[in-house]
């Protein structure tokens, strides 16, 4: 074979591979463009809808849990106490070094409470505004020892911001799975109690109880600021 | 330069454009959708502490389940013997339940854990300190073990099963009935965690530790 044949060989296998490499990392990219990481990698869209499954059980912990069942007709029953009299911005904090939630209004703190953010996946810091608020949905993801499933997870508050999307799902819920507050339990959420779920629930912003309400530019969504380091 | 190697230019030059609108697009998209967000809270900014314990105090302290189902009255009532701690469970719009007495003498006291509460409030676990470290836990159906017992000292069935790495913290329910168990080794270092489980009164050993 010629030495000129070789040379023309192994520029056409040079472009082949520059091509591959770019076909390859262009796929790459679309996939995780269009497919960017969820907080519940399994359930992720289904987790942004409005879902009540009061018969189906869930999964955490390898343990079988019956989820409390949830009645969309139940409206909160009543205000809470002196939040009328309140004036200024809403603002809600969480500093993940000591795992706290601190709701403010104006000077003014509403609820101070022990949270569990990320110990299995990262739960992102920066500004956010919360951008939708859901009564109920099911949330699902992790695998082997990790894997859950959560139907009927009550109050859910999504946040987009600081480079988060909307649609990876990060948001501060209720839980029933677990009563380890004040440490890392989540896979990038905000866990709260759910009575302090509750109560966050209907004083944020989009204003409105109805299963699930989206922030509009005249409703917009409650601002959060997270900010500190996981406990490691 | 022939023709189709011309092509070949042409498509992987595409190709990475492709790449570039992409990359781009998605870091504009990622944008947040507000502005003029207020900078982060001032750091050391000292909150209260949430975490402390319930300690019963001279008149009834309640402490209510994460679900709001449930609550948990500690009362004290001091008497010649020592102190007299009464621990009943009320569940929603019904009747306290007395389902844990104790006399504990000077120095001795049981107190409530913020995590006092099992997700589904089948049970709850108590703090003996004065004399060591002591976790129990109990049903608050005021029922009895399958041992017959109406409470489990699980720290101290831990540290005999495990005494190289004895139990350092008890933070709360990692699971329904899972409790949560950090260890240390001798030297002082941090070790892996264990579950408790109340079910069955087993322990689980993890492979990492919860903080």
């Amino acid at each position: 074979m010629s030495r000129r044949r070789v040379k023309k060989q192994t520029g056409w296998l040079v472009k082949f591979a520059v091509l591959a490499l770019s076909v390859f990392t262009a796929v790459f990219v679309l996939q995780k463009s269009l497919a960017p990481d969820c907080a519940n990698t399994k359930s992720c869209e289904e987790s942004l809808t409005l879902r009540v499954d009061n018969s189906e059980t869930a999964v955490f912990g390898g343990q079988k849990i019956t989820p409390p069942a949830i009645d969309l007709a139940q409206k909160p029953a009543r205000k809470v106490l002196g939040e009328a009299a309140l004036t200024g911005e809403k603002h809600i904090y969480v500093d993940l070094s000591t795992q706290t939630l601190t709701a403010k209004q104006g000077d003014t703190i509403f609820l101070q409470t022990p949270v569990s953010t990320g110990r299995w996946g990262r739960t992102p810091t920066g500004e956010f505004r919360i951008w939708t608020k859901i009564r109920s949905t099911k949330m699902s993801g992790g695998q082997g020892a990790d894997y859950y499933y959560l139907p009927n997870v009550p109050y859910v508050m999504y946040f987009e911001g600081s480079g988060i999307s909307a649609g990876r799902g990060f948001g501060l819920h209720g839980t029933y799975w677990h009563n380890n507050f004040g440490h890392p339990m989540s896979h990038g959420c905000v866990n709260l109690r759910t009575i302090d779920a509750e109560k966050l629930f209907y004083w944020v912003s989009p204003a409105g109880d109805e299963g699930r309400i989206n922030a509009t530019e005249d409703n917009p969504g409650t601002k959060i600021t997270i900010y500190g380091e996981t406990p490691t | 330069m022939g023709k189709r190697q011309l092509n070949l230019l042409v498509i992987v030059c595409l190709l990475f454009a492709l790449l570039a609108v992409i990359i781009v697009a998605r870091f504009y998209l990622a944008k947040p959708a507000s502005n003029g967000v207020e900078t982060p809270v001032n750091q050391g900014q000292n909150f209260p502490d949430v975490f402390a314990e319930v300690e019963p105090g001279p008149k009834s302290t309640t402490i209510t389940a994460p679900n709001g189902k449930m609550s948990l009255t500690v009362r004290e009532e001091k008497t010649e013997n020592g102190t007299i701690q009464t621990f009943s469970v009320t569940e929603k719009e019904g009747d306290a339940k007395e389902i844990y007495r104790e006399t504990v003498s000077q120095g001795v006291t049981i107190s409530v854990p913020y995590n006092t509460f099992s997700p589904d409030n089948t049970y709850i676990f108590l703090k003996r300190s004065g004399a060591g470290m002591s976790y129990f836990v109990l049903k608050t159906d005021g029922s009895l073990f399958a041992d017959g017992s109406k409470t489990i000292d699980f720290v101290k069935l831990f540290n005999e099963k495990y005494p190289e790495t004895p139990a350092a913290d008890i933070t709360g329910w990692g699971g329904m009935t899972l409790v949560v168990i950090n260890t240390h080794n001798p030297d002082g270092t941090v070790d892996h965690s264990f579950w408790y489980d109340a079910s069955s009164n087993s322990f689980i050993a993890l492979s990492t530790r919860f903080n």
